[in-house]
């Protein structure tokens, strides 16, 4: 255990002085900021306008969560075995870690601004439909989506030593991903039918079966990649 | 119980090119063991497979008794590791990397501190503890290796080149590292193509050559490889007398002065050493010549040369002796049977290349 909170402390301070980091936070605020902005001054529902800043988050925001988890350890590669691995580690603490601190990482990059900005937005907002379980609910689901993808990313980056070839292959996988479950969920191609059944969900109108499957197509993939990786990894030579 | 043992170990890499031809050896504890070749003879990557970093493609790594893969992490514990040419975190400093290391051992605070304080200053880095290492030089880069190979107090130490890059002070000073940790009882295998540093440190040596072990045993063993029936003799004396005596009274022998306290002995005879010797002890002695030390003449560097022209001599005929060590293995049906076998491989190796 004491090798997994050591690796964990030392990922998670390495992703402290990521630029991409730093960078994706100052846009993440200046985003929220004008969300509550507009949510202010203009008509629109909450949930139209939340609904659009998480699509937005989750078009933008997945190339900086494919980044840091692509090449969490494919760039660690020259130096992995040699200089962690070899200091009486074995892979699964190692691996274990990058998994936390990453997913870590996505979800405090996410959550430390959007939720306050929602709960700013349904306080401050002129034509508010928000409702405290419908945000917790769609937060939920995005927390799980990149997630998913931290894990995805991170098992690539066992797969790939090359962080680029890693990032392309897994870019267009997601970003396919990405816009076929738009067109599954689209009710039309206008600003409120592109985010099909978002706004309901944000309302606090989801049914318990929709929350109950889509939670379960989400954990499916956390079981399964941390396994892949660390079979992946087991069989390379380091 | 040896340290570590590998049996047949072999290692072909993906682009199919053999790093490792079953190579079977035994390297006992306390001992410092020399890796010899040239480059590109498979001495790293018999260390990372040592190191459990690799897998091979076929044969058997023990250490300290156990089977050593990647996921065996309670086998590094024990080991200390230097990679040729330092591969590290370059974003971090030798204090933070040192403290990193320490960390995954599960060093104390109380210990790995002192250690680590202890270890930049004898290894000449507290200077530069604060730069990034990727700002340090090779000499210095390999110098934070030795230090972050140290940080355990391992009983195993695995070097790759460990005095690649160092200057000449800093060469000696590892040297002696070596050996002091030599007489507390650490095992360390060294790989190294600069033979004099072999022949200054090493209690064995292994020579690769094209991935196969063209020759196990002894420091001693091996120059005996270049000057057979050859001695050096260290005295003290009137020696040129004593000589002038020894080449009238003495046949079957010839002699050559290497120093002003060294003669070099060189036996004709095979069979009639202890005559011959005694007839060259009588000499000095009625000269009052005192005999300081005896040993084996003969430099690294010749028997070296000698053993890879020798194996190279051998050409095809390489095949068989591998085909016949394969066959060995098969043979065996259980692992003690195939432990016995390794020792008994090595011994036929050594007395075949003798």
């Amino acid at each position: 255990m004491n090798a997994f909170f050591t690796l964990l402390e030392y990922d998670l301070t390495l992703l402290a002085r990521s630029w991409i980091v730093r960078f994706w936070f100052f846009l993440t605020i200046v985003g929220g900021v004008a969300a509550v902005i507009v949510a202010k001054n203009f008509e629109d529902t909450t949930s139209f306008l939340l609904g659009w800043a998480l699509i937005m988050y989750m078009a933008l925001g997945s190339l900086v969560v494919l980044v840091n988890s692509v090449s969490a350890i494919s760039l660690e590669y020259r130096f992995l075995g040699e200089s962690i691995i070899s200091r009486g580690i074995a892979p699964t603490p190692y691996v274990l870690a990058k998994l936390v601190s990453r997913s870590l990482g996505t979800i405090f990059m996410f959550l430390v601004i959007v939720l306050p900005t929602s709960f700013v937005m349904m306080a401050m907002a002129k034509n508010n439909d928000l409702t405290v379980a419908g945000i917790w609910v769609g937060l939920g689901y995005w927390t799980l989506m990149l997630t998913v993808l931290t894990f995805l990313g991170i098992t690539v980056s066992v797969l790939f030593t090359n962080t680029l070839l890693g990032l392309v292959v897994l870019g267009v996988f997601w970003y396919i991903c990405l816009g076929l479950l738009d067109v599954a969920y689209a009710n039309g191609f206008t600003p409120e039918g592109v985010l099909g059944n978002l706004p309901l969900v944000l309302q606090g109108k989801s049914l318990t079966i929709e929350i109950t499957t889509l939670v379960i197509l989400g954990i499916v993939p956390l079981v399964i990649l941390p396994f892949i990786a660390l079979k992946s990894l087991n069989s390379r030579d380091l | 119980m040896d340290v570590v043992e590998t049996h047949d170990l072999t290692k072909i890499y993906e682009t199919r090119q053999i790093a490792l031809n079953s190579v079977t050896l035994s390297i006992p504890k306390g001992c410092i063991f020399g890796l010899i070749g040239p480059n590109g003879a498979g001495k790293s990557t018999a260390l990372r497979l040592i190191m459990g970093l690799q897998r091979p493609t076929a044969g058997v790594i023990k250490v300290f008794g156990e089977h050593m893969t990647l996921a065996t992490g309670h086998l590094r514990r024990r080991i200390g590791f230097l990679s040729q040419g330092g591969n590290f975190p370059t974003d971090m400093t030798p204090i933070t990397y040192l403290d990193l290391v320490g960390k995954l051992f599960n060093i104390g605070s109380s210990i790995r501190k002192p250690r680590l304080s202890a270890l930049l200053h004898a290894m000449d880095l507290l200077q530069a503890s604060s730069q990034r290492i990727d700002h340090l030089s090779s000499g210095q880069r390999t110098r934070l290796g030795i230090a972050a190979s140290l940080m355990n107090d391992p009983d195993l130490l695995l070097l790759d080149e460990p005095t690649i890059g160092l200057d000449p002070e800093g060469r000696h000073y590892t040297l002696d590292l070596f050996e002091e940790l030599r007489s507390k009882g650490k095992t360390i295998i060294l790989s190294t193509h600069i033979l004099p540093d072999a022949d200054q440190t090493c209690d064995y040596v292994g020579i690769l050559n094209h991935g196969k072990l063209v020759f196990n045993g002894s420091v001693r063993e091996m120059k005996q490889l270049s000057l057979d029936n050859t001695v050096d003799m260290m005295v003290e004396g009137e020696v040129e007398q004593a000589l002038q005596t020894i080449s009238v009274e003495v046949r079957g022998i010839k002699f050559e002065r290497m120093g002003a306290n060294t003669v070099r002995v060189a036996f004709d005879h095979e069979g009639e050493f202890t005559a011959i010797l005694s007839q060259v002890l009588d000499a000095f002695s009625r000269h009052g010549v005192i005999l300081k030390s005896i040993h084996p003449a003969g430099n690294l560097e010749d028997a070296f040369l000698k053993t890879l022209a020798e194996d190279r001599r051998r050409g095809f005929a390489r095949a068989f002796e591998t085909e016949d060590a394969a066959k060995r293995v098969l043979d065996n049906a259980t692992p003690g049977e195939a432990e016995s076998d390794a020792v008994t491989s090595d011994k036929a190796s050594t007395d075949e290349v003798a």
